[in-house]
């Protein structure tokens, strides 16, 4: 036995490049499937961070069809669905991340509420928070506004009195906050005080402190932000339900809420470079430049209790609360893929996506923040996103094709090695070996190259996929069974099919005796 | 002057001899064949489905175009106006300029349109009442109406967000919002809603003024339907070039035109279906790779298996252009056989997954066509390189037990 194992290792060098392309090949199969094993289901625990903390959540769930998946294809009849442009009256998340919905629209099932409401928003919080891998469920809770005044006392020098200049501002609207019992904002803090659970019910605010820098961008926003202490006064339309169960807002008859400013808060998310063509000169190549970006948030944070009892005067009683998403948060974000898939199939009414599937989506597409020195060059190929469509998962079938190419080359490889040998063969035959360690020769260099390309095709990916894991703190024995269930997966697979097609190659042997073999030359 | 009747019967001979090989390549191609239809049909069948989801409209519609202020929405129409081959191609059939303000109303924000009504599509729809004329008139479609549960007299209040100031307006008429055919009379059975059309509109020029009630910056244009959205595209164009604003800015203001119109829905739908289903196409190319490594792998083995026989023709007067020939009508033939029977089970497969899927369309020429297209041109990139080694290798390059390789269009030994 020990003679076919060192003649297998003794083909495989004396067909260096052959050798090298099987193991690449297989290397390469190994890698995507790894890749889409483990690697396509989660991310790092610190990827998109901002934009989870200031969700609230890693997963966000809409109660209409921003994110079209292939089940809405095939479960919808035809012609159930309806164009329509988002309204503004019912902020939320959208805005940030797909704010073409307002503009450019999509199609939505005809009837469905872009809104979660009432006794429907308590069902499907609680249904929600009993799914497997959810930790928390927080409703984006947001109320509209027409507008948010507050005045700036501008200095003037001494003897001189201060001048009061008005600011509005036309996009602002609340968003309720769980002050003391939700801390992902605390650390964007940036002067004040976060808000606490003694807040609740009490008519305080945090605001972005980022906004002001918009002026520079359009001159019909203010240049500044009241400061700490200072009230903004919010002046929130009606709220009318009709029968259908669809918001109305009234914008007819109004009611004005005093919020008092205790807190600033900046949502640092993410920096981006680029390099001006114009600069640098004859000493080399220009300089990258680079441009922390900031979320830039039109949100006034109040307290959920607060923003619950404007939205029940408003309404006269009838909601107190009103969701335009429902943020999720998940225990592992190693898994948050595998997480939406099982959500979003046990809700098909209901759209599900991942907080940093829509974020490395918008910032491909230089959303949501907005920009102030780079070039147009630069955001020019960006367009404001509207409705996304999921593309179908169909990593398994192309797994199948890339191994399958893989083994096809191994199988040349083994049937090439073969016919370039038959004078060899026929030889170690004359000498007294058996069909059968000629076949295992054979068959033992295929599957032996394939294991070797595909440990370390595997090694690649699942070095990050491990990374993943360890970031998520997840914990020894976990990473270990994850690794290991992998490695089976993708060693069974490279090896079931290098062996299913290094057969092809094994057999011809079968048919050639020693005879045969040596009268042909 | 080549013996094709020989060269057929060595062919034939050859196709007999090595009957396992040439019955593998042409179960390759059959499968690639048929494959390539029905996936193709099938993924075809999603995707139209995804654009049936929204109910489509008339052959002639209406496009609202809703600008930021600012924009000079006459000269940008009229530059869309012309387009094709020799700027010949009339894109639209009239173009209307009109006004556009958002209001808030007693249910919830709403676009309102300072419209000319002698416009002649507008004079069709079908209308309660009259019309408004005076500057505190307007007309509500008939959803409007219900939410703001205003009739005719009454009247509403809008609520202007940019100042803050609430304006009072009398309802004159309240409309159906739906139209068949714009320039043409209409004649349809049912008459189908048309988003562009469902907004209050009030007069643009009140009381007969000379003066429009807010400086135009939209525009109504009608057009066939075909032409839409090659018109949306040329007017994105144009607007991306004149008034560049960064993304992230339509998150806080109005900075990207809307376009409105009745078929966006399919349209909609078609693009997401596309968006879907795309790993689906990409899934069938690289099926294509596999059947193309699959053709070359067999024939390099064929190559390397054959180069005795070969040199042998090659020495009693063979020359490189007769070996090619026999080689491929050898290949000819094989694809031909794999051609019908791709064919034939592409149809009666295809039939049966029609009637048996309700999306799935069934079988069209066009989608064999495509079918025999990629099959064609994988095959001709994967024999490429073996037929030109038959071809091209000496008698003693094929006689000599080294690797051969092609180099500067000669067939060399390593």
């Amino acid at each position: 036995m020990s003679g076919i194992g060192s003649l297998i290792v003794l083909n495989v060098r004396r067909n260096f490049a052959r050798s090298m392309l099987t193991i690449v090949g297989m290397g390469i199969a190994a890698l995507v499937m790894t890749a889409s094993l483990t690697l396509s289901e989660g991310y790092p625990a610190t990827a998109f961070g901002a934009y989870r903390d200031y969700c609230g959540g890693d997963v966000l769930v809409f109660a209409d069809k921003p994110w079209v998946r292939a089940s809405d294809v095939s479960l919808a009849e035809t012609g159930s669905w309806e164009y329509r442009l988002t309204s503004r009256d019912l902020p939320g998340p959208w805005r940030f991340f797909l704010p073409g919905l307002a503009t450019r629209g999509g199609i939505h099932p005809q009837g469905a509420s872009p809104v979660f409401l009432g006794a429907g928003l308590a069902a499907i919080e609680s249904a929600l928070a009993a799914e497997a891998g959810i930790e928390s469920v927080r409703s984006y809770f947001t109320v509209p506004a027409v507008s948010a005044r507050f005045s700036e006392i501008r200095d003037r020098g001494p003897a001189i009195p201060p001048s009061i200049i008005e600011h509005t501002w036309r996009d602002s609207y609340l968003r309720a906050w769980r002050g003391g019992s939700w801390r992902d904002l605390d650390g964007y803090i940036t002067a004040g005080r976060s808000l606490t659970g003694r807040d609740e019910g009490a008519f305080v605010c945090l605001v972005d402190v980022d906004r002001a820098r918009l002026a520079a961008l359009d001159p019909s926003f203010p240049a500044t932000v009241p400061a700490i202490g200072d009230v903004i006064e919010v002046e929130v339309p009606l709220l009318r339900i009709d029968a259908q169960g669809a918001v109305l807002l009234d914008y007819g008859a109004t009611r004005t809420y005093e919020f008092r400013v205790v807190g600033h808060y900046s949502v640092q998310t993410r920096e981006v470079s680029w390099t001006d063509p114009q600069a640098g000169g004859d000493s080399g190549a220009p300089p990258a430049e680079v441009e922390k970006l900031y979320l830039t948030s039109p949100e006034i944070l109040v307290p959920w209790q607060t923003a619950s009892q404007v939205v029940s005067e408003a309404s006269g009683g009838m909601a107190d609360v009103l969701s335009s998403a429902i943020a999720l948060g998940v225990d592992s974000l190693a898994r948050v893929e595998a997480v939406v898939a099982s959500v979003g199939a046990s809700y098909p009414e209901l759209s599900v996506v991942s907080v940093p599937r829509l974020a490395s989506l918008a910032n491909a597409n230089w959303l949501p923040e907005p920009v102030y020195r780079v070039p147009k060059t630069e955001w020019s190929r960006g367009a404001p996103l509207a409705q996304m469509g999921e593309p179908v998962e169909i990593s398994l079938a192309f797994n199948m094709i890339f191994f399958a190419i893989a083994a096809l080359l191994a199988a040349a490889n083994g049937i090439v090695l073969v016919l370039e040998r038959q004078r060899e063969i026929g030889i170690l035959k004359a000498v007294g070996a058996y069909t059968r360690d000629v076949i295992a020769m054979i068959l033992g260099e295929v599957v032996l190259l394939a294991t070797i390309g595909a440990l370390v095709g595997f090694a690649l990916a699942e070095s990050v996929a491990v990374w993943n894991l360890i970031s998520n703190r997840a914990g020894l024995v976990s990473i270990l069974t994850t690794v290991g269930i992998d490695l089976i997966k993708v060693l069974g697979l490279t090896v079931s099919f290098a062996v299913v097609f290094g057969l092809a190659p094994a057999l011809r042997t079968t048919a050639m005796t020693a005879m045969e073999v040596l009268r042909k030359e | 002057m080549i013996q094709w009747r020989a060269l057929w019967a060595m062919a034939r001979k050859n196709l007999r001899k090595a009957w396992l090989r040439h019955t593998v390549l042409a179960v390759v191609l059959t499968l690639a064949i048929a494959g390539d239809v029905l996936l193709g049909l099938f993924f075809a069948g999603l995707e139209a489905r995804a654009g049936s989801l929204a109910p489509a409209t008339d052959n002639s519609l209406p496009m609202l175009v809703m600008a930021p202020d600012g924009v000079n929405v006459e000269a940008w129409v009229s530059w869309a106006a012309r387009a094709g081959a020799f700027y010949s191609a009339r894109n639209y059939d009239e173009a209307y300029m009109i006004a556009w303000r958002e209001y808030g109303s007693a249910g919830g924000r709403t676009k309102v349109l300072a419209v000319d009504f002698s416009m002649p599509q507008l004079s069709r729809l079908p209308l309660e009442g009259r019309w408004p004329y005076e500057r505190d008139e307007i007309a509500l479609p008939r959803a409007s109406a219900a939410s703001l549960a205003a009739s005719i007299g009454s009247s509403v209040q809008l609520l202007d967000p940019a100042s803050g100031a609430t304006e009072s307006f009398r309802v004159t008429g309240i409309f159906r919002a739906e139209i068949g055919s714009g320039t043409r009379p209409t004649a349809l059975p049912t008459a189908l809603p048309d988003p562009s059309l469902a907004f209050p509109m009030v007069a643009l020029y009140p009381g007969g003024s000379e003066v429009p009630r807010w400086p135009t910056n939209a525009s109504y244009i009608w057009m066939r339907a075909a032409n839409a959205a090659s018109l949306e595209q040329r007017m994105m164009g144009y607007y991306g070039r004149e008034y560049p604003v960064q993304p992230a800015m339509a998150r806080f203001a109005v900075t990207e035109p809307v376009f409105v119109r009745g078929d966006l829905g399919p349209e909609l739908g078609g693009l997401l279906g596309r968006l879907i289903f795309s790993p689906g196409r990409r899934a069938l190319a690289a099926s294509f790779v596999f059947v193309g490594t699959g053709i070359f792998v067999v024939l390099l083995i064929a190559f390397i298996e054959r180069k005795r026989e070969l040199a042998v023709l090659k020495t009693v007067g063979m020359n490189n252009n007769m070996v090619l020939t026999m080689v491929l009508m050898e290949l000819g033939a094989v694809a031909a056989v794999a051609l019908v029977i791709g064919s034939v089970t592409a149809v009666l497969a295809g039939g049966a997954v029609a009637n048996a899927v309700e999306y799935v369309p069934p079988p069209t020429l066009k989608a064999w066509m495509w079918a025999v297209a990629h099959t064609a041109i994988v095959l001709v990139l994967a024999t490429g390189l073996p037929l030109s080694m038959m071809r091209l290798a000496t008698v003693q390059q094929l006689l000599q037990n080294e690797r051969l390789y092609i180099h500067n269009k000669r067939v060399t030994l390593s």
